[in-house]
């Protein structure tokens, strides 16, 4: 690591963000020149180009300024569309740096995961997986209001093409994708209006001015904004009941596909509520944080029943998602320091939690081609290994303390238990909120148990299954790293805390206060 | 290097560290090993953490000396206060607990290795009874609520994955499923107890932490005169006591245990007898000096804790299963330790913990021995070899086995000299002393009394029935069986041996005021309950516990034991006597067809408390679930909402499309009619 920031520091390379960013989509033009006959070279390259990608930016948790308080760090600034004062803008501060690392990390292992799964189209497959990971970098690396929506749409067309070519069955993959597509890009319309409404009023498009150059619109105009970003944030996450094109797109999807929208497209929706839509508008956001908060619980509870009304094993996970996700966003619109701290760390949680469980779907599927519970049962028999990396998947989804996910978990409900503390400590609607999401952890036990029940435990009761391969030494290879991960930040996620706790907090004490100054200038109006 | 070792601060940290490599080791290169090597790696591991824990126990804890560990900053947010830190700490009673669980530990490691030596899965069931050891030292040695919740659900975990440990029988993995479940709705009131106590006193540590020196101990101390809101103190507590009565199975949620029987017997000594199911006390105990002030919550432990003992104990007279018998004891003795605490005597509580956890473990090993030699024959997971009216007159074939079930049976009925007669004594006496000591007729502490005498009775009926049908009477299962019978190798008598005599000497630790002044137990852990008990005596609570005794007390003292001898006496020798004769399960079985046959029966079905919940609680969520998804999720949400709306776009377009004929004549008209209304507005709306 010393050596690599050294070599950095050497070449001066300022401008390193963007060469993580472009690095995938390098990859994807090398790619072109590639026959396509010629699967080994096409994986290989793709796999690389990943991997120096994730190499690449192990050096911006070095360079990143964590005693610098809540600034931005590694920015590059360039004149874009000067007419509209449109920049290139780039930067990482807390909220977004692990985030970034966490696309980087997943790409790698997504890459290798699918030497072994996708068959056909092939170079198709891995270039649209490189640029969508340029999308994904970007638009967490975007200082500018147009290069974020420009890398946001960026990753949906990629998107809809792996759920839609790549996608398991002929018919309901394309109606998964379609609906994918339609869904979020309703959303991200009505933002892009409010993009360019609020960028008209504000006269910039930089985020790191706009926070302020937004307390001059009026609370209306607040309001409908506020509403745009949060129902394109919202439908990405997904808030319930914004949530059914996700369900659909997840059993559709082919593994890769799963892992990097569950792992992270996700989390561009958490993202854009704490980076855009909380800070911007922070007199709505505070105003409607019980409505939103009620809705994040009843996402919560509602995606646990519904996981557990499944007989499909992807399903249940895409709807564990739901849940978990409900966990992300009630932490964030508590504007309690804890549990947004939790929330950014579940963020990354999930996305290596529910990645894992996707990948091990995905070794299963590839071996049966089902994820129908009932051709399953007993599996622990034959595939040990794979019966303990589900296992260890399992006791972090349902947050069992020592794994990362008990860690967010506890750190979203004890904040938002607390609400916003002055003073001596009283009950709040934030208390009540805690206590059924709360139930939350006991339902994640029951469906997630449940389903490991049916496919591991018993006596093997389809013909099939009696001689299924264990783990092969590749797919221990992309497994292991996200288990290491997963007991790392389980028992040490400090280090993790403390560089994302100077943003978070600027974040949300400004929203506050700004939101609360709002409020007294109405009053005395 | 040598000095870091010598160092108890860093030392410390091998007790539960130890288990933790052995279950890797065993977790990770298992497949190599034969039975010899994986035993020896796991027993190894514990056996090194009893050592080390002992020479820590002497070397200092006994000497009045706490030690906290090294440790690290596990969880941190800044600028709110809150930090959770990774540290052990050993104090009286968690090196009591430590000493306990790598003791009794030790003993049932190496049963198991005459026990599970033909099981193929035996490097994988001491990786995970290694596993459990490193979590139950975790959650007693852990400095803060949040380390003993790390604990408290990883002995859940391991607890779940070895009663489900022969995973192909549906039976086992639904066992080892309703553990945690149940489990985990214990763990939805603990966090919400955490929640409470974070918020009231801005730390979850007992000791040390960096933002709150001195934790818990010291703000609590602080506050204790005033400043406190004993309201939701109160609830706090009630919040945490969900948790106890999930893992420690207490009314409501002490149905899980029961069905825990489904995994190995040695798990069962081990797990659900002496060490995991004891946590809630352990935490009601370790907590004690935040317990005094919330009388209101105490009050409802002992009430739970004595309906437990007393439900646990009826339906424990009736069950055909000697682990099933052995399962409700196990219940309702743990509801004696819970009256016990309700009761303010905390270290009453431990020493029935402490006494318990011997003569329990003995009675499952015992139990163990009886199966082991049966499934010789009748064949592995065959339920005639745990089925009491098919056993009798093992005494002639199982002869070292019969002598310590009958010691550990004399232990758990509470027979005068054996350890379950001082600490069940010494409950109920406690009960009995604050009865007299609240005045003002039938009171919380007669009630109690009461209840404890009457599940005591239970007790010693089903121990020496027990004893009875298997031990004395004739054969009355399969021929081959007994013939077949012997007793098990020297690596499971000899645990069974040393168990006995610790069931028996370990009440001599702490002997009734009437009879001596020697109590060498309480005085070692007196100093946990220190600060507690000098907010009791100086509010003058009757729950303070008082170390002089007036000749009244001492004279109420025998009353209470010539009584609870008396019952525990007669009652074991009525048992024995119906059931060591031939006709003793004939008159059962008279008495279930007769007239009693309606109460008999409720108690044979644990008075229908599962079908119960499963008719208000799982069957409910499930079809719920169910209906939700179809109604909700795919029908109005999908179809109604997003489908909807999406045909309506098109059948708007597919209208609006009409209106483009191509034809320019229209196109003329419609411009035309525009232009009109257009002109119209312009001139008269003005």
């Amino acid at each position: 690591m010393e050596f690599l920031s050294a070599a950095i520091d050497v070449t001066n390379l300022r401008y390193h963000l963007s060469v993580v960013t472009f690095l995938p989509l390098v990859g994807a033009l090398f790619l072109t020149f590639i026959h396509r006959k010629r699967e080994r070279e096409l994986k290989a390259t793709a796999f690389f180009f990943s991997l120096i990608t994730f190499v690449a930016s192990l050096p911006i948790l070095f360079e990143f300024q964590s005693g610098g308080g809540a600034g931005f760090s590694l920015v590059e600034e360039v004149a874009w569309i000067p007419a509209f004062n449109i920049k290139y803008i780039m930067g990482v501060d807390g909220i977004s740096v692990f985030l970034v690392l966490l696309t980087t990390f997943l790409s790698p292992i997504v890459m290798l995961s699918s030497t072994s799964n996708v068959h056909h189209k092939v170079k198709e497959y891995f270039i649209a997986m490189l640029v969508l990971q340029t999308g994904l970098i970007g638009s967490f690396c975007a200082l500018d209001l147009f290069l974020f929506y420009v890398f946001f749409e960026l990753m949906l067309i990629p998107m809809y093409l792996l759920i839609g070519v790549w996608g398991s069955d002929e018919i309901e993959r394309r109606e998964a994708a379609l609906k994918f597509f339609v869904y979020t890009l309703v959303g991200s319309l009505l933002m892009f209006l409010a993009v360019l409404y609020v960028a008209h009023e504000a006269g910039t498009f930089d985020i790191r001015l706009l926070p302020e150059a937004c307390r001059n619109l009026s609370s209306t105009a607040q309001y409908v904004c506020f509403g745009a970003f949060m129902l394109s944030f919202a439908i990405k996450t997904p808030v319930f009941p914004f949530h059914t094109w996700l369900p659909q797109a997840h059993t559709e999807a082919p593994t890769g596909g799963s892992v990097v929208l569950a792992g992270v497209m996700l989390k561009l929706g958490t993202y854009g509520m704490l980076r855009f839509a909380i800070p911007f508008f922070p007199e709505p956001a505070v105003a409607l944080s019980g409505a939103i908060s009620v809705l994040a619980v009843i996402g919560i509870i509602y995606g646990s029943m519904m996981a557990l009304a499944q007989d499909d094993l992807k399903k249940m996970i895409a709807y564990s998602s739901v849940a978990h996700m409900g966990f992300i966003v009630l932490g964030l619109f508590s504007f309690n320091l804890i549990a947004v701290q939790g929330a950014l760390l579940q963020n990354i949680n999930h996305g290596l939690s529910t990645g894992l469980l996707f990948l091990l779907v995905g070794v299963i599927y590839e071996r049966r081609h089902t994820r129908i519970f009932a051709e399953f049962g007993g599996i622990a028999k034959v595939m040990p290994k794979f019966a303990v990396l589900f296992m260890i998947a399992t006791l972090s989804s349902i947050g069992l303390p020592g794994t990362n996910g008990f860690v967010g978990e506890f750190l979203i409900l004890l904040g938002t238990f607390g609400g916003m503390p002055n003073g001596d400590w009283t009950w709040t609607t934030g208390s009540t909120l805690a206590v059924f999401a709360a139930s939350g952890v006991v339902l994640g036990a029951v469906y997630m148990l449940w389903g490991y029940q049916r496919v591991f435990f018993g006596e093997i009761t389809v013909k099939e299954n009696k001689n299924l391969r264990d783990v092969t030494p590749l797919e221990m290879s992309f497994a292991l790293p996200v288990v290491v991960l997963i007991f790392f930040i389980g028992l040490n996620p400090t280090p993790l805390l403390t560089r994302t706790e100077p943003a978070v907090k600027a974040t949300i004490e400004n929203a506050r206060a700004s939101a609360a100054q709002r409020m007294e200038a109405v009053a005395h109006k | 290097m040598d000095n870091l070792f010598k160092n108890p601060e860093v030392l410390l940290w091998l007790v539960p560290l130890l288990p933790l490599l052995g279950s890797a080791t065993n977790g990770l290169f298992g497949k190599r090993f034969n039975i010899a090597s994986s035993g020896a790696i796991a027993c190894g591991a514990v056996v090194g953490a009893f050592i080390i824990a002992l020479s820590l126990f002497i070397s200092r804890v006994s000497q009045g000396i706490t030690i906290q560990s090294i440790g690290y900053n596990w969880m941190v947010v800044q600028e709110a206060g809150f930090a959770v830190s990774f540290r052990l700490y050993a104090d009286q009673l968690s090196m009591l607990m430590t000493l306990i669980i790598t003791g009794v530990g030790s003993l049932i490691h190496i049963y198991s290795v005459g026990y599970m030596g033909h099981d193929e899965g035996f490097a994988r069931y001491f990786s995970y009874l290694n596993l459990f050891c490193f979590a139950m030292l975790m959650l007693v040695l852990g400095d803060s609520l949040v380390t003993l919740f790390l604990g408290w659900e990883g002995v859940g975990l391991c607890s779940y994955l070895l009663i489900g440990f022969w995973f192909k029988e549906r039976k086992n993995s639904d066992a080892g499923k309703k553990a945690f479940i149940v489990n985990r709705i214990g763990d939805f009131g603990f966090m919400l107890g955490m929640f409470l106590i974070f918020w009231h006193f801005g730390t979850l540590s007992y000791m040390d932490d960096p933002f709150v020196p001195g934790g818990l101990y010291r703000i609590v101390a602080e506050n204790s005169h005033g400043h406190m809101d004993l309201n939701l103190i109160n609830w706090a507590c009630v919040c945490l006591f969900i948790g106890a009565c999930g893992k420690s199975a207490q009314i409501p949620l002490y149905v899980w245990l029961p069905d825990a029987m489904a995994g190995p017997t040695p798990v069962s000594a081990l797990i659900h007898a002496a060490t995991m199911v004891t946590a809630g006390v352990y935490m009601i105990a370790r907590l004690n000096f935040i317990w005094v002030h919330a009388e209101a919550a105490l009050q409802l432990v002992a009430i739970v804790g004595a309906a437990t003992a007393l439900f646990a104990g009826t339906i424990g007279l009736v069950q055909r299963d000697i682990k099933k018998v052995l399962a409700y004891s196990t219940v309702s003795q743990l509801g004696f330790m819970f009256m016990a605490l309700g009761l303010g005597n905390y270290p009453v509580a431990v020493f029935h913990l402490f006494t318990h956890a011997f003569f329990k473990a003995l009675l499952f090993l015992g139990a163990g021995s009886v199966i082991h030699s049966l499934e010789h024959t009748l064949g592995h997971g065959n339920p005639d070899s745990q089925d009491l009216f098919k056993m009798g007159g093992l005494k002639k074939k199982l002869p070292v086995t019969c002598m310590v079930m009958i010691v550990g049976s004399c232990g758990l009925a509470g027979i005068p000299l054996f350890s379950g007669f001082f600490s069940k004594d010494a409950i109920l006496y406690t009960a009995f002393e604050l009865g007299s000591a609240m005045g003002g007729g039938i009171n919380l502490g007669y009630i109690v009394w009461a209840m404890g005498v009457a599940a005591a009775v239970c007790t010693a009926f089903y121990s020496f029935r027990l004893i009875g049908l298997c031990f004395f009477g004739k054969w009355r299962g399969a021929d081959a069986a007994y013939a077949h019978a012997e007793e098990s190798p020297r690596s499971m008598t000899l645990p069974l041996a040393i168990l006995a005599l610790a069931a028996i000497g370990a009440g001599y630790l702490w002997m009734p005021a009437a009879w001596l002044n020697y109590a060498p137990f309480s005085d070692y852990l007196a100093p946990v309950f220190a600060a507690g008990q000098e907010h009791l005596h100086h509010n003058h609570s009757v729950f303070a516990l008082h170390a002089e005794h007036s000749a009244d007390s001492i004279a109420r003292e025998w009353v209470n034991m010539i009584i609870s001898s008396v019952v525990a006496i007669g009652v074991s020798f009525f048992a024995f006597s119906i059931y060591s004769s031939p006709k003793g399960v004939a008159r059962e079985q008279a008495l279930a067809s007769g007239k009693m046959g309606a109460p008999y029966r409720l108690l044979l079905n644990k008075y229908y408390i599962d079908e119960l919940y499963q008719i208000l609680f799982v069957r409910p969520i499930q079809i719920l679930s169910d209906v939700a998804f179809v109604m909700i999720d795919v029908i109005f949400i999908d179809l109604i909402l997003v489908n909807g709306s999406a045909m309506a776009v098109a059948t708007g377009s597919r209208i609006a499309r009409r209106v483009q004929t191509g034809v320019v004549r229209h196109y003329l008209y419609a411009f035309a009619a525009g232009a009109a209304i257009l002109l119209a507005l312009f001139l008269f709306v003005r």
